[in-house]
């Protein structure tokens, strides 16, 4: 399924994906829900058209039995930045029941020359979506989800990634120098690549700076034993905090970590911004 | 009624279209009175749901539905199959290219030989046509529907359908409350007001201080599911919910409502009883079938019945009116927690029902005037 993914961006291969797709199968992208055949072709025709036929440039796979993820960039020869997408699916080896894919949309208006405003405009109208004020404090009895809640990870990968997980829900920044190789490779969507976690640490700060009551929570996981890979479906989730008013935003991240000699080597944060902005009307930059 | 088990039953999960439109093989349930060619009550519901509205065979009504066949919603009553069949024409027209996307069809055999079915659906369709939300948009919208039928004999005989028309009506650019006033001065079968108060009052009068706990050791899902409604719905223990919920569960609720996890659903839940502080919640059907090894599917109808307290200025004048919600739930449940729920009612219909009681006059805003 991996190669059929790809192949649909960069040769437009519909036709192998479009075998992989069930009536009933849903694919999120750019915050709408395409369902069924007729609206995931339409969704892949607009991002061929949003990216056209690029050369795929580094990928990153993460295997289980019924849930995957993918992450790969694209790009031309005469394109500095490539565009990054990532997938997180259900699937039963033969068919994809539910996908979510996040597209670094800021990246593909570098590629294109677009301004953002213009490419804005040009995503698909978003899901409706209701968000309620909740109690965001962990308070000593009350039960929040952990890596180890979704899926058997061997002891020393299971450790690592709870560690992971607290720098997000605990704000354990102490943790940064723990678990990360020093010359780790980190992408943040919209912000690029750096070396070290430094340009993540900033990340994380800024963005729980801008986020009052933030509150990080976990939808799923996929972890590949064979190459000690793990994706992480989340979202960030409080009151936005931009020119004295307040908006409750909701922010869907993909994270895939590589693990080596347990510690963390590579790290890929996908988060669809102009998306983001599109649904709670903000402006870029977020944070 | 089902002697014929070694076969399992159509699971829609994983099934290609093509498949579900051509089973092969053996029936697994005897069905007695239906027609031969349905394998089981799971085909049945997903091949005449095809024939009906993607094949645009509304003349099937005819055949699939008993001449008497009451139909309840929230929005209305209807009783004749000629209503069954001129609903779904004015449906159709407004929506030509509605499909209907069997999602799960979830079943019980009842005692007196008749089959329920709890047929969870999404469509996707194009507003093309004036419908009783108003004129014509020209977008297309997702909505999410359950319908509850009671099945003999190859007709359904009985049904209670919901559709999350306020998720639907947010995509069409249409305000919710507006939808409601103009949904309000529709004139309702007048069995419709009879069975709302006679529902209402049934719902109000049960006792909902009892504890219900459910434990691990005596867990099954008829306990389960009461104690879910007492406890989170009639007593308001949301710290509860981890006795009901993984820590990660998806929890789908109408109008876009749409939380993952203890303390996202713990707020959705409370800011939405907070329109009806005093909330009873009745468990009216419960269907339960085995989804694979280790996970089960359950269908709940519900209802919940209160004094409406609005969060909504414009809603203002209705304080205390009449709060009452006819809804369906899906859960999927592993390890004896909840991982998914989709929940639909029609919230376009509980606000217009409370409009149109009240007799107050609510204006449309700009945009719907």
């Amino acid at each position: 399924m991996f190669n059929k993914l790809i192949e649909l961006y960069t040769k437009g291969d519909l036709a192998q994906l479009s075998s992989c797709i069930l009536h009933s199968s849903s694919w999120k992208q750019h915050d709408f829900t395409a369902y069924g055949h007729m609206q995931i072709e339409s969704q892949w025709l607009n991002s061929l058209e949003q990216f056209g036929f690029l050369q795929l440039k580094n990928k990153q796979t993460v295997k289980s039995e019924k849930l995957s993820a993918l992450y790969f960039e694209l790009a031309t020869n005469s394109v500095n930045k490539p565009i990054s997408l990532s997938f997180f699916f259900e699937h039963n080896q033969t068919h994809i029941k539910k996908l979510h894919c996040i597209v670094d949309s800021l990246a593909s208006t570098q590629s294109e020359y677009q301004d953002v405003s213009q490419l804005m405009g040009q995503l698909p109208a978003v899901d409706p979506l209701q968000l309620s004020q909740f109690d965001h404090q962990l308070h000593p009895q009350s039960y929040h989800a952990t890596p180890s809640d979704f899926c058997d990870l061997p002891e020393n990968t299971e450790a690592l990634i709870n560690q992971w997980w607290n720098i997000w829900q605990e704000k354990q920044f102490a943790d940064f120098e723990l678990i990360y190789d020093a010359k780790s490779k980190i992408n943040i969507a919209g912000l690029g690549n750096s070396k070290g976690n430094k340009s993540l640490r900033a990340f994380h700060i800024n963005m729980h700076n801008r986020i009052n009551r933030s509150y990080c929570q976990i939808e799923n996981i996929c972890y590949d034993s064979q190459q000690n890979t793990a994706a992480i479906q989340w979202q960030i989730e409080g009151d936005y905090l931009f020119n004295e008013d307040i908006k409750r935003i909701r922010v869907p991240v993909l994270s895939f970590i590589t693990i080596k000699d347990n510690v963390i080597v590579q790290e890929q944060l996908q988060i669809d911004w102009l998306s983001l902005c599109k649904r709670f009307q903000l402006t870029y930059p977020v944070i | 009624m089902n002697s014929k088990q070694n076969k399992p039953i159509t699971q829609v999960y994983w099934q290609p279209l093509a498949k579900l439109l051509e089973p092969e093989g053996e029936k697994s349930q005897d069905l007695i009175g239906f027609d031969d060619e349905f394998i089981d009550i799971v085909d049945y519901i997903i091949r005449i749901t095809h024939r009906i509205w993607e094949q645009k065979n509304i003349g099937l009504c005819y055949k699939y539905y008993a001449d008497i066949c009451p139909v309840y919603t929230l929005g209305g009553y209807s009783e004749s199959v000629e209503q069954v069949v001129q609903n779904t024409l004015k449906t159709i027209a407004a929506f030509p290219d509605r499909s209907l996307i069997g999602e799960n069809v979830i079943w019980k055999t009842e005692q007196d030989d008749t089959y329920y079915s709890s047929h969870l659906i999404t469509s996707i369709m194009t507003n093309t046509g004036n419908s009783e939300f108003g004129t014509a948009t020209y977008k297309t919208g997702r909505v999410t529907t359950i319908a509850d039928c009671v099945c003999f004999e190859n007709k359904i005989v009985k049904e209670w359908l919901v559709r999350d028309n306020s998720f639907l009506i947010n995509q069409l650019g249409i305000d919710l409350i507006d939808a409601a006033i103009r949904f309000s001065q529709l004139t309702p079968d007048p069995i419709f007001k009879d069975w709302f108060d006679s529902e209402y009052k049934r719902v109000s009068d049960i006792k909902h201080r009892t504890e219900l706990t459910v434990t691990s050791k005596d867990w099954n899902a008829e306990t389960f599911v009461q104690s879910w409604a007492q406890t989170l719905f009639n007593q308001k223990q949301f710290s509860t919910l981890t006795d009901f919920y993984h820590v990660a569960a998806s929890h789908q609720w109408p109008g876009g409502r749409q939380s993952t996890g203890l303390a996202q659903i713990s707020g959705s839940l409370i800011q939405w009883l907070s329109q009806c502080p005093d909330a009873k919640m009745t468990i009216d059907h419960l269907a339960e079938v085995e989804f694979d090894e280790n996970t089960i599917d359950l269908a709940i109808r519900w209802s919940i019945a209160g004094s409406y307290n609005p969060q909504n200025k414009r809603l203002a004048s209705l304080k205390g009116s009449q709060f009452f919600v006819l809804g369906c739930t899906h859960l999927r449940i592993k390890n004896q927690k909840i991982i998914k729920e989709i929940t639909v009612f029609d919230e376009i219909a509980l606000y217009a029902n409370m409009i149109r009681e009240s007799g107050v006059t609510i204006t449309l805003s700009e945009s719907g005037a």
